[in-house]
């Protein structure tokens, strides 16, 4: 296992968390889903534990709080906290240093506050929890203390305030104010910032830098992004299967994998300095649009979008409504991808409903293939339908669970009349399962019994049943582990170079953009800040807006490829 | 808010509406012949066309179904529901003077099956053995499926006959209370108890358990200050079918205890065909109905942020 960083931590204390072998079984006693992990935290240090979904990282980090969910019991090798034994410790003993020695701060903020209690009584109950002496009005003072510690500002009317009335960011600074709520010496962090806006998760992640600084916390980051590992860590653990499969300072592993799957995972990663997916196909020429020649020149505009405002009223009265997207335009050509970016809340998922007339636009009008999509007749309308087509990004909740995929594929052909016969039709799931890279054996499957990213090519495949031509992707590969979301993003690419498609993809991640998109706009609270090619908006932001998003990427380090640049920061790294 | 009050107080009123119409319906309109049903069986091949005449044109039988419709809500909406057949007193004195006897049996047997419903749901997600849990889940289905008749006589042979603790029967104080309220007791708790035990042992699978735990929160404190309140709220929406348990049991029970009571009333008036007393209980079962409905809509927001915040928003 890694050494500690340096000499005279060691000496002085032991290590804040030291774990020998450690082994977490579920109840079958087959696999076990963590096998033979060693890893130590010392104070200062932030050691970033990285894996896919299913790696076990998760069970991992919550084996060392003694907070596994029922079935799961450690079935090998040793958890020290502070230095003492504490595998065998029983719920009571653990709880003494569950807020004074051990701070958790957990995945999804949006469920992991009480939902009827008020945030402040939350911190203030972590400060009784841990010391009954302390008299109320100076608990309740401590609690404002500790969330102003963690970056929260106007913090006495959020003490008064219960969780849904606050946003996503402000629900996590408040779990972090209730983790730091008894001074702990380890901070255990489980994708906290997973669910957040980037420019959000780098404010949150700055703060946590800080806390360890000012406060010398150790501190372990659980997260599936190798970006913000990358960018933040001390020392990093790869984990595969339950198996640790690499460690080391995290300049070292960045720079120079040693093990075939980091070296996936950073190759797969999207950040800022991805560059655009090439397809690896040529058009076959059964493609519905061979008239279209390649060449930008010669590219007609499938979907433009002339300055549509949407306006949602919230309560009574003239003023109470609020404009959800306001005078914005885009242009789609033929068989190109147009991102749409940005933050929760800034409009995306209305400006999709209004360009493919889910929702009636206020103002302006939206142009699809040359007609006006409000004043098509009933048959053209029907038309306009099956050929815009839609990829979510959740398929197990988008694909019916009790349909097997060869239904789910028949589905739209059956409610179109598309298909002749039962020949006709199992030659085209055929077709369509091939067009996704599945085996024909996939046909009699559920979705349960799909992983993620086989729902996905699924769910793609449904969408492509009635030869469309413009695909809506709605983050459609947000939910998805990087390695599996950069070969849907490939087969994406390949798609479009085989039969001519056109995209309209919805994101929040700027780097998976850059992999897919030729031009992008960025939205901001329901209107388009910046417009351009990808490159350009990349290379030479013009708004402040897009240069923060930019900024908030994680991953910036992993740009450093140069020996000697690797040399100077891994020194850096072993300072700490 | 005041909307929200509003629609509540709208649909309660509705609700007792409905139940006044529609038993109008079955109970005057669908008989063959209405005025038949108000003589006794025997009576009724001695009675005069004269005498049938009077009765008719007394309780307003002569009369199109719609106006006497019209004319009978009017006075129930004023407060007059009529004449027991039987007695020949106002219905209103008939209910009135038994309704107090079951309001005490129905509220004891509420508070009684709460209780057992929280320790059953308490024990089951407190407990480490599963087997215990177990046991503990199988209780509420089974109180469900056992006759309330059937509890009642059991309780009475164990309890009345061979320990002689407590009366068989009447209505004589405290102690005769004891058994009518544990045999009404147990079939109501069983739905609430389900729905606990699930609802608890759910939330304590929720991420804010875990946020608890990790700040250093024991077992007993979780379940007492964090998961308690989330769990009971969907408790709240079960208040109708609890409602009606009680006063269906309570017809059962009062039978069995020889109780005075709205059980027995309604039993009497059923066996001898009392219509408009009949129709007076449906009526005040509505109303006691509607009304608990509507407490249970204005507490809810009180306990739950949440939905105040949408109440208040809309």
């Amino acid at each position: 296992m890694s050494e500690p960083t340096t000499a005279t931590t060691a000496t002085t204390a032991p290590a804040l968390l030291r774990l020998e072998n450690l082994q977490v079984r579920y109840g079958s006693p087959k696999a076990a889903a963590v096998d033979d992990v060693c890893m130590e935290v010392w104070p200062r240090e932030l050691v970033a534990v990285v894996g896919e979904s299913g790696s076990g990282k998760t069970t991992l980090i919550r084996s060392t709080l003694g907070l596994l969910p029922s079935g799961g019991r450690v079935t090998g090798g040793r958890i020290f906290l502070g230095g003492s034994d504490v595998t065998r410790w029983r719920d009571k003993q653990l709880a003494r240093i569950r807020g004074p020695f051990v701070g958790f701060i957990p995945q999804d903020p949006g469920t992991a506050l009480n939902p009827v209690k008020r945030i402040g009584q939350q911190v203030v109950e972590a400060i009784l929890l841990n010391d009954r002496r302390i008299k109320g009005p100076v608990a309740r003072s401590m609690a404002l203390e500790k969330l102003e510690t963690a970056g929260l500002r106007d913090v006495d009317r959020i003490f008064g305030r219960y969780a849904h009335e606050l946003s996503g960011g402000m629900k996590q600074r408040a779990l972090i104010a209730i983790a730091l709520a008894s001074n702990p010496k380890l901070l255990i962090a489980d994708e906290p910032t997973s669910s957040l806006d980037v420019t959000i998760q780098k404010t949150i992640l700055d703060h946590l830098d800080r806390l360890r600084a000012d406060f010398n916390l150790g501190v372990v980051l659980v997260t599936h992004d190798l970006g913000v590992a990358a960018e933040r860590s001390d020392r990093m653990i790869v984990m595969q299967r339950g198996r640790v499969v690499e460690t080391g300072p995290t300049n070292d592993v960045v720079a120079a994998p040693e093990h075939r799957y980091t070296r996936e995972l950073i190759s797969a990663a999207p950040s800022s300095h991805s560059s655009r997916l090439v397809s690896r196909v040529q058009p076959d020429g059964h493609g519905p649009r061979q008239s279209v020649q390649p060449g930008p020149a010669s590219r007609t505009d499938l979907l433009v979008v002339d300055s549509v405002s949407k306006h949602f009223r919230v309560s009574r009265g003239p003023s109470g409504s609020f404009a959800a997207v306001s005078a914005a335009s885009f242009t789609i050509p033929e068989g190109t991808t147009h991102a749409i970016v940005g933050e929760s809340g800034a409009g995306k998922s209305t400006i999709v409903r209004l360009a493919v007339g889910l929702t009636p636009a206020d103002d302006g009008s939206v142009w699809f293939d040359g007609s006006e999509t409000t004043k098509l007749t009933h048959e053209l309308r029907r038309e306009f339908r099956r050929h815009v087509q839609f990829v979510y990004q959740n398929p197990f909740s988008s694909l019916d669970p009790k349909f097997t995929v060869r239904r789910l594929l028949a589905e739209p052909l059956h409610v179109h009349r598309a298909v002749a016969s039962r020949e006709v039709l199992r030659e085209r799931v055929h077709e369509l399962l091939a067009a996704v890279a599945l085996d024909d054996s996939f046909a009699d499957r559920l979705p349960v019994e799909l992983s993620g990213g086989q729902a996905q090519r699924v769910a793609i495949a449904r969408a492509l049943a009635l030869n469309p031509r413009l695909l809506v992707l709605d983050e459609a590969v947000s939910a998805l582990d990087v390695s599996v979301q950069a070969q849907v993003l490939q087969l994406l690419v390949d798609l479009q170079a085989q039969h001519g498609l056109t995209y309209l993809f919805v994101t929040h991640d700027l780097g998976v953009v850059r992999m897919i998109a030729d031009t992008v706009s960025v939205m901001r609270s329901g209107k388009f800040v910046e417009q351009g090619p990808v490159e350009r908006v990349f290379s030479a932001p013009q708004d402040p807006y897009t240069r923060m998003l930019i900024d908030a990427i994680p991953g910036r380090a992993m740009r450093v490829a140069g020996p000697a640049e690797n040399r100077i920061s891994a020194s850096i790294g072993a300072e700490q | 808010m005041s909307r929200y009050l509003l629609a509540k107080v709208a649909r309660a009123v509705f609700v007792v509406w409905a139940a006044y119409t529609l038993s109008f319906i079955l109970l005057y309109l669908l008989p063959v012949n209405a005025i038949d049903l108000l003589f006794d069986p025997t009576d009724l091949a001695t009675t005069t066309a004269a005498a049938k005449r009077q009765i008719a044109a007394y309780y307003g039988f002569n009369k199109p179904a719609i106006v006497q419709y019209f004319e009978r809500l009017g006075d129930a909406f004023r407060g007059d529901l009529g004449l027991s057949v039987q007695s020949g007193k106002p219905v209103w004195y008939a209910i009135g003077s038994v309704i107090e006897p079951t309001l005490v049996l129905a509220v004891c047997a509420l508070v009684v099956a709460v209780c057992i419903a929280f320790g059953i749901a308490f024990l089951a997600s407190r407990t480490r053995f599963r087997w215990l849990a177990n046991l503990l889940q199988s209780i509420p289905p089974a109180t469900v499926s056992v006759p309330v008749f059937l509890i009642g006589l059991v309780l009475i042979q164990v309890f009345s006959f061979n320990l002689g603790w407590f009366p068989p029967t009447g209505d004589s104080g405290l102690v005769s209370l004891v058994l009518p309220v544990v045999t009404l007791a147990i079939p109501v708790s069983g739905p609430i108890a389900q729905l606990l035990t699930d609802s608890f042992l759910r939330e304590l699978e929720a991420p804010y358990v875990m946020t608890a735990v990790a700040k250093g929160a024991t077992r007993s404190w979780v379940l007492s200050r964090e998961v308690f309140r989330n769990a009971s709220l969907p408790a709240l929406t079960i208040a109708g079918v609890i409602f009606g348990n009680l006063l269906a049991g309570s017809v059962i029970v009062e039978t069995i205890y020889s109780r005075p009571g709205m059980g027995r009333l309604t039993e009497l008036s059923v066996g001898t065909k009392d219509i408009p007393v009949i129709q007076g209980i449906v009526v005040v079962s509505a109303i006691l109905f509607a009304l608990g409905n509507l407490a249970v809509d204005l507490i809810y927001p009180l306990l739950d942020p949440r939905l105040k915040a949408r109440i208040a928003s809309q």
